[in-house]
């Protein structure tokens, strides 16, 4: 039964994904729309295959940027949060500033940073870094705060200092809450990356998306919104991955 | 004289929330000797629970003093190691923590304690063997059953050599069955470990088979109405449930925490 139950876990998606772009290519047939408006997928694998040397660079760029943005913006928000949640002035000085970081739209912001620290890629890791770690802040702060107190009793009663507390109970109790900052920061990372390349610099997927788009060459221009899709969908499975091998306890 | 293990001295703790203020223990005296096997029953809401957290400095007394030994609970500092050391608080759920084994649960307290070496090891195997849970030492609290989880409760927080056992209606969320079994069970650990143990309960029935002496609390604010000497012989079995003593004791606890309910109706 349960093999059965994952079976259709991979399937599904599968047949689903098949049958949206056989819709795809029989509307493009039906409605004759011109291949330079909006190209078929087939004909979009095909430019992703054929000229996967011209959009190399761009693509590792553009992972560089997301997983180093990523894997700095993670342990930043964690670190925070156990500091704001255990120092209640802290938590005071910072709430409205995290917030003010995680709903102003970092479009805004990246033009200045480019005044400010020019066109490269350190910029755009900073960038994805401001947008990326204040949702992995607030998450991770509510799994800090929202530990069971009597879990939190358990460690009165042995007289925990607030180390062994934090690492014996309140980490691990919050791990579910931590994860989902997690994924989130890796939906970030991507947006913010790809946002950044939008804006400046002839670097990145972002930035070859506008140049195609451009010259009209909307093959190419989606091929490089697959290439986007796939590391973000990578990114997020390595995390949910991570996620079951660690929390095994919640089923 | 012999110095009472646990001394409280018109115990008061006042909640302040924003919107109320709630007194949730008023002015609370007694002593208990060491040895001793006393259970706290009330209603809920008497501050049954408020009084043994008090004890173990989970909660800082509003007014009032505490003593253990005769040697006061600081009021502004965090309790002693030694004083907190004596003593071993059972949860009401099992309070276990699902990402350690059975065998880690155990074992936690001597980690925060920093009780190493060859003894503390051998005192998790002689207190895991106890519960009959050997087999099950590396399982995970998921894979074992309610009253395997209590009893785990039960010697995680005996795993120091506590010399006082604060017990939280420890059993009160398993079957009929489970509970009195692990009540026998319980009885035998205190009459080989010679323990002062306070348990609380709202079950009359359990403070009567249990303990020598039963303090009965009442509400509104929570405090001590009455004191009752449990004069039954040892070693209590199940079977005194239906004597004639056992019933009349039954029958006076219940009207004392029945005039309680009374009370606050008027």
């Amino acid at each position: 039964m349960k093999r059965r139950e994952k079976l259709i876990g991979i399937i599904a998606p599968i047949v689903m994904f098949l049958l949206l772009f056989a819709l795809w290519e029989v509307v493009l047939k039906v409605f004759d729309i011109p291949r330079w408006i909006l190209p078929g997928p087939i004909a979009i694998f095909q430019s992703m295959i054929v000229n996967f040397m011209d959009f190399w660079p761009h693509i590792w760029m553009s992972i560089v940027t997301i997983f180093s943005g990523f894997a700095i913006a993670v342990p930043i928000g964690i670190v925070l949060a156990a500091l704001i949640t255990n120092y209640k002035l802290l938590n005071a000085a910072l709430d409205p500033y995290i917030i003010f970081l995680v709903v102003t739209p970092l479009v805004t912001l990246v033009p200045l940073l480019m005044y400010f620290l020019g066109f490269g890629i350190n910029v755009r890791i900073i960038a994805v870094i401001i947008q990326s770690f204040a949702i992995v802040n607030m998450n991770a702060a509510t799994g800090f705060n929202n530990v069971e107190r009597i879990r939190l009793e358990l460690m009165s009663s042995v007289r925990a200092n607030r180390l062994q507390a934090f690492s014996r109970v309140i980490f691990p109790s919050s791990l579910p809450d931590v994860f989902t900052g997690i994924k989130l920061c890796g939906i970030f990372a991507t947006t913010a990356c790809v946002s950044v390349e939008y804006v400046g610099g002839n670097e990145g997927l972002g930035s070859q998306i506008i140049r195609y788009t451009q010259f009209i060459n909307t093959e190419k221009a989606f091929a490089c919104i697959f290439f986007v899709a796939i590391i973000g969908i990578t990114l997020y499975s390595l995390i949910s991955f991570a996620e079951k091998k660690i929390i095994k306890w919640s089923i | 004289m012999q110095e009472p293990k646990i001394k409280f001295n018109n115990v008061t703790k006042i909640f302040k929330t924003n919107r109320q203020t709630i007194t949730a223990v008023k002015d609370v005296s007694f002593n208990i000797d060491e040895g001793d096997f006393v259970s706290l029953i009330g209603p809920s809401g008497c501050g049954k629970s408020t009084v043994i957290r008090l004890l173990d400095d989970i909660i800082k007394p509003t007014q009032g003093d505490i003593y253990i030994d005769g040697e006061a609970i600081p009021k502004r500092k965090k309790i002693s190691p030694e004083q907190i050391k004596k003593m071993g608080f059972i949860f009401q759920q099992p309070n276990l923590l699902p990402w350690m084994t059975v065998r880690q649960n155990v074992s936690l307290p001597l980690k925060v304690f920093g009780l190493k070496g060859k003894k503390w090891d051998d005192n998790v195997d002689r207190l895991i063997e106890m519960v009959g849970m050997t087999e099950y030492e590396n399982a995970y609290p998921t894979e074992i059953s309610g009253g395997m989880v209590q009893r785990v409760g039960v010697i995680r927080a005996m795993v120091h050599d506590p010399e006082i056992l604060l017990m939280d209606e420890p059993f009160g969320a398993l079957d009929e069955m489970t509970r009195e079994q692990l009540n026998i069970e319980l009885l035998d650990i205190w009459r080989k470990t010679k323990k002062t143990i306070i348990f609380i309960t709202h079950n009359v029935e359990e403070a009567i088979l249990l303990s020598s002496k039963s303090y009965v609390m009442g509400t509104n604010p929570g405090r001590i109405v009455a004191e009752v000497d449990i004069d039954l012989p040892r070693p209590r079995t199940l079977d005194m449930i239906i004597t004639k003593k056992f019933i009349e004791y039954e029958e006076e606890l219940t009207n004392l925490i029945g005039e309680i309910d009374l009370s606050k109706i008027k």
